[in-house]
């Protein structure tokens, strides 16, 4: 409910009126009318009193019984909402008397259970009589309804509807482009705004640009020359690998063996091959020194005679083949 | 036109105006937005890149001075020449004295393919054959690795000259080898 209102109660012979200010009643009267003809200029009377005058410039109007007709109408068929109302309005002289007037109808459809439908009707000539007199004392109707139907059931003028209507759609397309200009205006400000850092980017980047190539150029030389000093590093700390697994491996070989054959490779693989009194034992050795990374023995163990005594010949790979 | 069919036909033409814009014109925009957003941030980030090396300068100068002392006190660790056939030839010279101060007999040597390189160094290889014993071969293995230059060996071979033969400390050993070594190529 607004905070202020001036309402209207409308009853067959009497008007009641009230002034509401943040939901206290300020102001309260009462007239009576006798027909149409005198409706108008009791409203007026009404509206004219000093407290109204100049408070506000929207009325509201309730009607009363039997001034309007509120019916309840069951086993309707099933239609869109907004086809309710011209569903009953083209059917009213079944469902409310008309007096040989013309009809002012509203409906909805009612809560809860089943498909009752709630509609009042109002003569045409009541409300176009209420009209008068609230734009006679120059005001404004904001709502014509049913008492107990306030907000649900309207019963304007049908060329007050149409005008609402148009108003409605009007609001809408102004909304609508008052939407799409926004949107309009976001989305050109943000690329503007995307042009606009864009450009200042570029600016600082161009003004920068001499200093940042020879810095560019000092890293350069800096990789360059880090490569180059890792290269020889790195040869330098593999360049005595062989000494060192051949020094390993001769103070792993027992006494009793020497070498025909050795073959290194880097990253520790080859083979030797050789006499031994017994080649497991060289094996075992090679194995438990650590000399050498997984050795195992090539082929068959070979009985030999060299010199008059027996040796076995061996021939030993190690070293673990890189996966491709 | 009857207002119904009128009313209509401006529903269908929004209808298509709208899947238009949906499909076409709003994916189009919105790409074109996101792809100038992804283009400035990759610039923002190159500016920032560029403050901070800027920020960074001394100590970037200061890396390159180091850098540069580094690189001087390589210039001992590398083979002499400018070119591949001169550092090979340096690199069999050098392979010749350590193996005559080792007691090995350097009886031949040919240049092996190499082409690794880092930044202005060049790497070059040296196929050696050599008589030798024992001793004199593990007197040529750490001569080459105590060398200034620094030198690579790879792929060694040892064979005994009498392998079938007599039992005998004093055997005679065919030694195959790689000798790798690093030099700065010349400018040109």
């Amino acid at each position: 409910m607004p905070s202020d209102s001036f309402r209207l109660v409308i009853g067959p012979v009497r008007i009641a009126a009230d002034l509401s200010r943040k939901g206290q009643v300020v102001w309260a009267g009462q007239t009576e009318y006798a027909g149409l003809e005198d409706l108008t200029d009791a409203i007026a009377r009404l509206v004219a009193e000093p407290e109204v005058i100049g408070s506000l410039s929207r009325v509201r109007v309730e009607l009363e019984r039997p001034l309007v007709q509120c019916r309840t109408l069951v086993d309707l068929p099933t239609v869109p909402v907004n086809a309710l109302r011209p569903m009953v309005e083209q059917q009213a002289h079944r469902y409310f008397r008309k007096n040989g007037k013309p009809l002012i109808v509203d409906a909805l459809r009612a809560n809860g259970k089943g498909s009752g439908v709630e509609a009042a009707a109002v003569e045409e000539p009541v409300v176009e009589a209420i009209w008068a007199g609230v734009r006679a004392a120059g005001f404004r109707l904001e709502d014509v309804a049913p008492s107990g139907y306030v907000g649900r059931l309207s019963l304007h003028l049908p060329a007050e509807r149409a005008r609402r209507r148009r108003e409605a759609r009007l609001s809408l397309r102004r909304l609508s482009l008052a939407v799409g200009i926004l949107w309009l205006m976001v989305v050109g400000a943000t690329w503007f705004n995307l042009v606009r850092q864009r450009r200042e980017i570029d600016r600082e980047l161009a003004r920068l640009a001499d200093p940042v190539a020879a810095l560019a150029l000092v890293k350069g030389e800096i990789a360059l020359g880090q490569g180059m000093i890792s290269a020889v590093d790195l040869g330098a700390e593999q360049r005595d690998e062989m000494v060192r697994l051949l020094a390993a491996m001769t103070a792993a070989l027992p006494d009793s063996a020497f070498i025909t054959s050795l073959s290194l490779k880097h990253g520790g693989r080859g083979f030797v091959g050789g006499y031994s009194k017994r080649a497991s034992e060289v094996l075992a050795r090679l194995e438990s020194s650590g000399a050498v990374v997984a050795p195992r023995l090539d082929g068959l163990v070979a009985r030999e005679v060299i010199a008059g005594s027996e040796w076995e010949r061996f021939s030993i790979t190690f070293g673990e083949e890189k996966s491709p | 036109m009857t207002p119904g069919r009128r009313k209509m036909s401006l529903l269908v033409g929004l209808v298509i105006v709208a899947i238009w814009l949906a499909a076409r014109v709003i994916p189009a925009a919105a790409g074109r937005f996101m792809d100038a957003r992804w283009a400035i941030g990759e610039r923002a980030r190159l500016l920032a890149q560029s403050r901070r090396d800027i920020a960074n300068e001394k100590i970037l100068f200061d890396s390159a001075a180091t850098i540069k002392q580094s690189m001087i006190d390589l210039a001992p660790k590398l083979l002499s020449g400018e070119t591949a056939a001169q550092a090979s030839d340096a690199l069999t010279s050098l392979l010749g004295v350590i193996a005559e101060r080792s007691n090995t007999k350097l009886t031949g040597s040919n240049p092996v393919d190499d082409s690794t390189m880092a930044g202005g160094l060049r790497r070059v290889a040296v196929h050696a054959t050599l008589d030798g014993d024992i001793a004199g071969v593990t007197g040529l293995l750490q001569g080459l690795a105590q060398e200034a230059t620094v030198l690579t060996t790879d792929d060694l071979q040892l064979l005994a000259a009498d392998a079938a033969g007599t039992v005998t400390p004093t055997e005679v050993l065919r030694v195959e080898l790689t000798v790798r070594g690093w030099y700065l190529a010349g400018r040109n």
